[in-house]
C-alpha cells in the first residue's frame, strides 16, 4: 500500500523538481517581472473592476497570487501546491485504484501540469502587455476548478450528476470562464469512458451541453456582462492573447493541449503500456513540450534584470549584465548607457559594451519596443521627468498600475517636486502585499543636473524614446553642464553628424583642459579628423595605443575592401575584432533608430 | 442590466443593513492633548458651506500619522453624535440627514480627536455651514485615466448627490471593437434635463449620440466644408438647437513643466445644429480667428463663446507654434440670437482677457443671467492642465468680478465651472488633490462670493485617493438620464 502511494507521489515529485529547475533555474527574473507588472490592490474598487468579466473571480485571485512571485521561490511553491491538487484530482478522475490501472498510468496526470508549465514559460514579451489579468495563476486555478467540478460530478450518483452542469455553468461561468467549459468537455469524456451502468441518460448530457452553449451567451449578451462588447466579453472568458495591436492563437495552444490531456485522463485505462514505457513517454512529452513552448531569449531576461537594477540605481549590476552579451537589445543599450552615464564611463566603455543593439526576438505578431519595456525608467534617468510620467500614464492605461509603474510615478513625482502626486502612489503601493514599505531612493545628482540643464519646451517623442534622446542630446550644444557636454558629444557620435560632432567635441575638449580624453572620444577624434577634418586651436592628446589600433583598423578594412567584399560583409567579418571601437560602430553599426 | 441592477440593489441592501449594524459610535477620548490648529482631515471639509441635501461628508485622517480618529458632531439643537472607524469618520445616511435637517441655515460643529498608540490629540473645532439652498440632485462626469494620447476604459457616469449612488450612463466597451478602441466625450444636457442630451463617440462607431425627446440616435456632424465634426457642445435652453465648435486640435508635451501637456487649436469655428431637421449652419467661420466653447444665455437670446486671433507666423514670433503657444489668449464674446430667424447678431466683446495677459475658456451663465463663470489661465484654453488656472465669476451688468478666491487654489488647476439650476452652487473640476487627477469640487455661491469649495463626498473618503481616474466635465442635472446603456449602445451600433 505504502509502496503504491509512493509510486503515485514520485511522478509528481519528479515533475515538481523539473518545474523548479525550469522556473527557478532559468526564469526567476521573469517571475519577478510578472509580479512587478501585475496590478493588484487590496481595495474594493479593484475587486469590483476585476470581478466584472467572465473570468473575473479567477483573474482576481490570479492577480493576488501573482504578487507572491516577489519571492520567485514562494510563488513557485504556491504554484506547486496548486499543481499537486490538480495532480491528485487527475488521479481521482482516472479512477485510480479501481481497476485496470497500473502505477505507470499516474504519469498521465502530469500532462495537464506540463501544459500549465508551458503556458507560463511561453509568455515571452507579452509579459509587458498581458491581456489576461492574473494570468500567472488564474489559468492554474481554472484548471483546478474544472477538475474539482469533474471530480464532484464523478462522485455523484448518476441520476443527480447532471445537476453539476447547473453549478458549473449557470452558477460559475460568470466567475470562472473557460473552467466551466472544460468541465462540460470533461463530462462528455466521462460519459464516453464510463461503463453503461455508470452513465447519465443521454438526454441529460445533451441538456448539459445545451446549457453550456446557451448560458454563457446569455450571461454575456443579456445578463451580467451586457455592458461590455459581446465578442470582447466572450474572449475574456478564454485563454486568448489579444490586445489592440496583436492577436495570437499561439499562446492558446497549451490550453488546447491541457483540455485534451484532461480528457485523456478518463480514457487512461484503455492505454495498455508497460509502466516504464508510459512514464518515459510522458517524461519525453513534458520535457519536449516545455522546450518547444518556452520563450528562450537571454536578452529578454537580461532586460528584466537591468530594469530591476535600475530601479535600485545599481549601475554596476547593469554593467555586469551588459558585459555578458555582444548582441544586446536596444533597451539594454539604453539602460547600459544610463549606467555608464552614472559611473562617468560613457566615453570610455560605451562602445566596448556595444551600441548597435539588435531587434527584439519576437516570434509572434506582438508589437513591442523600449517604450513598453523601460521608457519611464529611461526618460527618468535622462532627467526627462515629464516624459517619464507621460509614459507611465500611457502604459498604465492599458497595462494597469503595477508596482513597477507605481514606483516610477513616485520617483518621477519626487524628482519633479510633486509631493501630493507622489503620496497618492505611495498610498496605492500601500495597498499591495509586498511593496507597501517601499520608499524611493533620492533623486540622483545626475538627474538633478540634467533637469536643471534644460529649459522647458513642448515637443513630442513620436513614441520613440531612443531617437528622441539621441536628437535631444546631440543638439544640446552650449550647455555649461559637464554632464550635458559629455552626453552631447556621445550622442553626436551616435548621430554620426560631423556638424554636430565638432562643436560637441570642442566643448568637451575645452572642459577637459588637456587631460587625456576618454578612449572612445579619442577614437572619434581620429576618424572624424580623417574624414571630416576640422581646425582645432589646441593639440588633442591621443594615446599611442589608440593611434596604432586605428592604423590597424584602417589596414584591415583596406585589405578586405581590396578583396572585393561589400560593406556588409566587411562589417560582419570585422565585428568580433573591432565591435568594441567607435570606428566599427561609425562604419558598420546600426543606423536606424 | 436589470438582472445586475436587481442583484446589486439586493447586495447593497444587505451590505447597508450590515453596515448599519456596524456603525461605530465610539466614546469621546477622556484624556487628550489640545492642539491649537484645525485637523488635517481629508477631504478638507473645515469651514465649508454645504447644500441642505448633500450626501454625508465622510472624512479621514492620514493613516501614516494616526491609527484612530473620533469626531463629535454637534448640531444647533445641541445634539451630539460621535463617529469614528479606524482613521475614518463614516456617517450613516439616515443620521446625516437628521444632522443636516437640524443644521439647515445654521452650522454644525465638528471636533476631531486623533489617536496614535493610545495617545489622543484634540483639534480646534470647525464649523460646517448648511445652506438653505439645495443642490441639483444629480451630476454626471466622464471617468477617464489622465493619460495623454492613449485610452482604454472610460465611461460617462451619473452620481446622485444626495447619496453615494453612482451608475454608468455609457461606457466605451459596450459598442466598441477592442482593436480600434473608442473614445466617448462631451456629454451635454439641455437646461439641466436629460430628455434632450448628447455625447460624442469617436473611432469605433463614431458619431454624436443625440437624445431628442428621450429618443437616442447617432448623427454624423462632419459635413462638407467643416473643419471637423461638432466638438464642444451647447444646447439651446429651450429650442432643439445645439451650438458646437469645430476644432482642429493638436497636442504637445512639456519636457519639464509640471503642466505636462499642451492642447491647442490650429483652426476652429462655430456651427449650429438643428436637431429636428438634421441641418448644420455656420455661426462664424473666420479663418483668422479661433472660436470655441459656445454657451447660451438662459433665455437663449445670446450665444457666448471664447475667441482669439489665429496664430500666424510673422516677424514678431518664431514661426513655431511650440515656442509661441503662450501668445494664444482667448477673450469672451457674445452674439445675439433671433430664435425666429435663427440668425446671429454681430460679435461683441464681453471680457477682454488678453489685455490683462489672461485667457478664458469654458464659460457658463448663471440661471438668472446675471453672472458668467469661466476658467481663466495665462494662455490657451486647455486650462485643466494649467496650474495657474482659476474659476472666475463675472457680474455681467456691472462687468465686475465676484470674489472667487476661496473656491480656488493658487498652485493647482481649477476648470470646467458650471452653475447649478438654482444658481447657488458652482461646480468645477480641480486638480488640487495632487496636480494630476481632477476631482469634482462644489462651492456655495451667494451672489457676492464663491465660498470655500468642498470635494464631492464619497461613502469611503479613501475612495478619492484610490480611484485612479479623473473626473471630467462635471455637469449638473435635475434628473437622472432616462435612456439605458443598452439604448445608447443600440444607437451607437447603428
Amino acid at each position: 500500500m505504502l509502496r503504491n502511494r509512493l509510486s503515485l507521489i514520485l511522478p509528481f515529485v519528479a515533475f515538481a523538481l523539473f518545474a523548479c529547475a525550469v522556473l527557478l533555474g532559468y526564469y526567476p527574473d521573469m517571475l519577478y517581472t510578472a509580479q512587478d507588472r501585475n496590478e493588484f490592490f487590496a481595495t474594493q474598487e479593484f475587486a469590483q473592476q476585476t470581478l466584472h468579466s467572465p473570468f473575473g473571480l479567477l483573474s482576481y485571485l490570479g492577480c493576488y497570487l501573482t504578487q507572491f512571485f516577489y519571492y520567485p521561490a514562494l510563488g513557485v511553491g504556491i504554484l506547486l501546491v496548486l499543481w499537486a491538487l490538480i495532480y491528485v484530482l487527475g488521479l481521482r478522475l482516472m479512477r485510480f485504484g479501481e481497476a485496470e490501472l497500473k502505477v505507470g498510468h499516474a504519469a498521465l496526470a502530469l500532462l495537464p501540469l506540463a501544459c500549465l508549465l508551458a503556458s507560463l514559460t511561453e509568455v515571452g514579451y507579452w509579459i509587458y502587455t498581458l491581456p489576461l489579468r492574473g494570468y500567472w495563476f488564474s489559468q492554474t486555478l481554472a484548471c483546478l476548478v474544472s477538475m474539482l467540478l469533474l471530480w464532484g460530478a464523478q462522485a455523484t450518483p448518476v441520476k443527480y450528476r447532471s445537476l453539476w452542469f447547473v453549478l458549473a455553468v449557470i452558477g460559475l461561468f460568470s466567475f470562472t470562464g473557460w473552467a466551466s467549459l472544460l468541465f462540460c468537455l470533461g463530462m462528455v469524456a466521462m460519459q464516453l469512458a464510463s461503463k453503461p451502468t455508470d452513465r447519465m441518460p443521454w438526454y441529460q448530457l445533451a441538456g448539459g451541453i445545451l446549457i453550456t452553449i446557451v448560458w454563457p451567451l446569455c450571461v454575456v449578451r443579456y445578463l451580467v456582462f451586457s455592458d461590455m462588447d459581446f465578442a470582447t466579453a466572450l474572449k475574456a472568458a478564454l485563454p486568448y492573447f489579444e490586445n489592440n495591436t496583436s492577436a495570437t492563437l499561439h499562446h492558446s495552444y497549451p490550453f488546447m493541449l491541457l483540455a485534451l490531456s484532461t480528457l485523456l485522463l478518463f480514457f487512461a485505462h484503455r492505454i495498455k503500456m508497460k509502466a516504464w514505457m508510459l512514464c518515459s513517454a510522458v517524461a519525453v512529452v513534458i520535457v519536449g513540450m516545455t522546450y518547444l513552448f518556452s520563450f528562450k531569449d537571454d536578452n529578454y531576461l537580461a532586460e528584466m534584470r537591468m530594469n530591476r537594477a535600475a530601479m535600485d540605481d545599481d549601475w554596476q549590476s547593469i554593467l555586469v549584465e551588459a558585459s555578458k552579451t555582444k548582441t544586446p537589445s536596444r533597451t539594454m543599450v539604453l539602460l547600459k548607457n544610463i549606467a555608464l552615464m552614472n559611473t562617468g564611463e560613457l566615453g570610455s566603455r560605451s562602445f566596448a559594451l556595444e551600441n548597435s543593439g539588435v531587434e527584439i526576438n519576437n516570434p509572434d505578431s506582438l508589437q513591442i519596443n523600449s517604450m513598453l519595456i523601460a521608457a519611464p525608467m529611461i526618460y527618468y534617468n535622462y532627467g526627462k521627468v515629464m516624459y517619464a510620467i507621460r509614459w507611465c500614464m500611457e502604459n498604465t492605461v492599458g497595462h494597469g498600475f503595477s508596482p513597477y509603474y507605481l514606483k516610477m510615478y513616485v520617483r518621477c513625482a519626487l524628482a519633479s517636486g510633486e509631493r501630493k502626486f507622489m503620496n497618492r502612489y505611495l498610498h496605492m503601493l500601500g495597498k499591495t502585499t509586498f511593496h507597501a514599505d517601499w520608499r524611493p531612493r533620492p533623486t540622483t545628482p545626475v538627474i538633478r543636473e540634467l533637469q536643471e540643464s534644460f529649459s522647458d519646451v513642448i515637443d513630442s517623442d513620436h513614441n520613440n524614446c531612443e531617437r528622441y534622446l539621441i536628437e535631444n542630446f546631440s543638439l544640446a550644444a552650449g550647455s555649461s553642464s559637464p554632464l550635458v557636454k559629455d552626453l552631447n558629444l556621445f550622442y553626436a557620435m551616435i548621430y554620426r553628424d560631423p556638424k554636430l560632432f565638432w562643436p560637441a567635441f570642442h566643448a568637451f575638449a575645452l572642459m577637459s583642459k588637456g587631460a587625456n580624453l576618454p578612449l572612445h572620444y579619442q577614437e572619434a577624434y581620429l576618424i572624424m579628423q580623417q574624414n571630416f577634418p576640422a581646425q582645432l586651436p589646441y593639440q588633442v592628446g591621443i594615446t599611442q595605443a589608440v593611434s596604432q589600433n586605428y592604423k590597424a583598423f584602417g589596414q584591415t578594412i583596406a585589405s578586405l575592401t581590396q578583396q572585393g567584399m561589400s560593406k556588409e560583409e566587411i562589417g560582419a567579418a570585422t565585428r568580433d575584432a573591432w565591435h568594441h571601437t567607435y570606428w566599427w560602430y561609425l562604419m558598420y553599426g546600426r543606423t536606424m533608430y | 442590466m436589470k438582472y445586475i441592477h436587481a442583484l446589486s440593489t439586493l447586495l447593497m441592501m444587505v451590505i447597508g443593513v450590515i453596515l448599519q449594524g456596524c456603525t461605530s459610535h465610539p466614546s469621546v477620548p477622556q484624556a487628550f492633548t489640545p492642539c491649537d490648529t484645525l485637523p488635517a482631515i481629508y477631504p478638507d471639509y473645515t469651514e465649508v458651506t454645504v447644500p441642505s441635501n448633500i450626501a454625508p461628508l465622510n472624512f479621514m485622517l492620514s493613516d501614516t500619522l494616526f491609527d484612530a480618529c473620533v469626531a463629535t458632531i454637534t448640531t444647533p439643537d445641541g445634539e451630539e453624535r460621535t463617529y469614528g472607524e479606524g482613521t475614518k469618520v463614516i456617517i450613516p445616511e439616515d443620521e446625516w440627514n437628521q444632522i443636516l435637517t437640524a443644521s439647515v441655515g445654521k452650522s454644525m460643529q465638528v471636533v476631531v480627536y486623533a489617536g496614535q498608540d493610545g495617545q489622543w490629540k484634540r483639534y480646534n473645532p470647525f464649523q460646517v455651514h448648511v445652506a438653505k439652498d439645495a443642490v441639483d440632485p444629480y451630476i454626471s462626469y466622464r471617468l477617464i485615466q489622465p493619460a495623454y494620447g492613449l485610452y482604454d476604459k472610460m465611461n460617462i457616469s451619473q452620481r446622485k448627490l444626495t447619496s453615494f449612488d453612482e451608475s454608468v450612463i455609457f461606457n466605451n466597451q459596450v459598442a466598441c471593437d477592442q482593436k480600434q478602441g473608442q473614445c466617448i466625450n462631451c456629454h451635454s444636457y439641455q437646461n439641466y434635463t436629460t430628455s434632450n442630451m448628447l455625447f460624442h463617440v469617436r473611432v469605433t462607431n463614431g458619431g454624436t449620440v443625440i437624445v431628442s425627446d428621450g429618443q437616442p440616435r447617432k448623427v454624423d456632424l462632419k459635413r462638407e466644408g467643416l473643419i471637423s465634426a461638432g466638438v464642444y457642445p451647447a444646447w439651446h435652453p429651450t429650442l432643439p438647437l445645439i451650438a458646437f465648435s469645430t476644432d482642429k486640435t493638436h497636442q504637445w508635451f512639456h519636457t519639464s513643466d509640471i503642466n505636462k501637456i499642451e492642447v491647442f487649436d490650429d483652426a476652429s469655428d462655430l456651427i449650429l445644429y438643428d436637431v429636428k431637421n438634421d441641418k448644420v449652419t455656420t455661426i462664424c467661420a473666420d479663418t483668422t480667428r479661433l472660436e470655441v466653447f459656445p454657451t447660451w444665455s438662459p433665455d437663449g437670446s445670446c450665444l457666448y463663446y471664447c475667441s482669439c486671433t489665429r496664430w500666424e507666423p510673422d516677424s514678431t514670433n518664431s514661426g513655431d507654434y511650440r515656442l509661441d503657444y503662450k501668445s494664444l489668449r482667448y477673450n469672451l464674446y457674445r452674439r445675439t440670437f433671433d430664435s425666429k430667424t435663427l440668425k446671429f447678431g454681430p460679435e461683441e466683446i464681453v471680457y477682454q482677457a488678453d489685455s490683462l495677459g489672461r485667457s478664458v475658456s469654458l464659460p457658463r451663465i448663471s440661471p438668472d443671467g446675471c453672472f458668467i463663470t469661466f476658467a481663466e489661465g495665462d494662455y490657451g484654453y486647455f486650462n485643466i492642465w494649467h496650474k495657474e488656472s482659476d474659476v472666475r465669476v463675472l457680474h455681467l451688468p456691472t462687468g465686475t468680478f465676484v470674489d472667487t478666491q476661496e473656491m480656488n487654489t493658487p498652485l493647482y488647476a481649477e476648470s470646467y465651472p458650471s452653475f447649478s439650476s438654482n444658481g447657488r452652487w458652482i461646480m468645477c473640476a480641480s486638480r488640487r488633490d495632487d496636480g494630476n487627477y481632477s476631482r469634482v469640487y462644489l462651492s456655495y455661491f451667494d451672489g457676492k462670493k464663491a465660498h470655500k469649495a468642498f470635494l464631492l463626498p464619497q461613502a469611503d473618503p479613501e475612495h478619492n485617493i484610490i480611484r485612479l481616474l479623473s473626473y471630467n466635465r462635471p455637469e449638473f442635472m435635475t434628473e437622472p438620464v432616462q435612456c439605458t446603456l443598452e439604448d445608447f449602445a443600440n444607437a451607437v451600433k447603428k
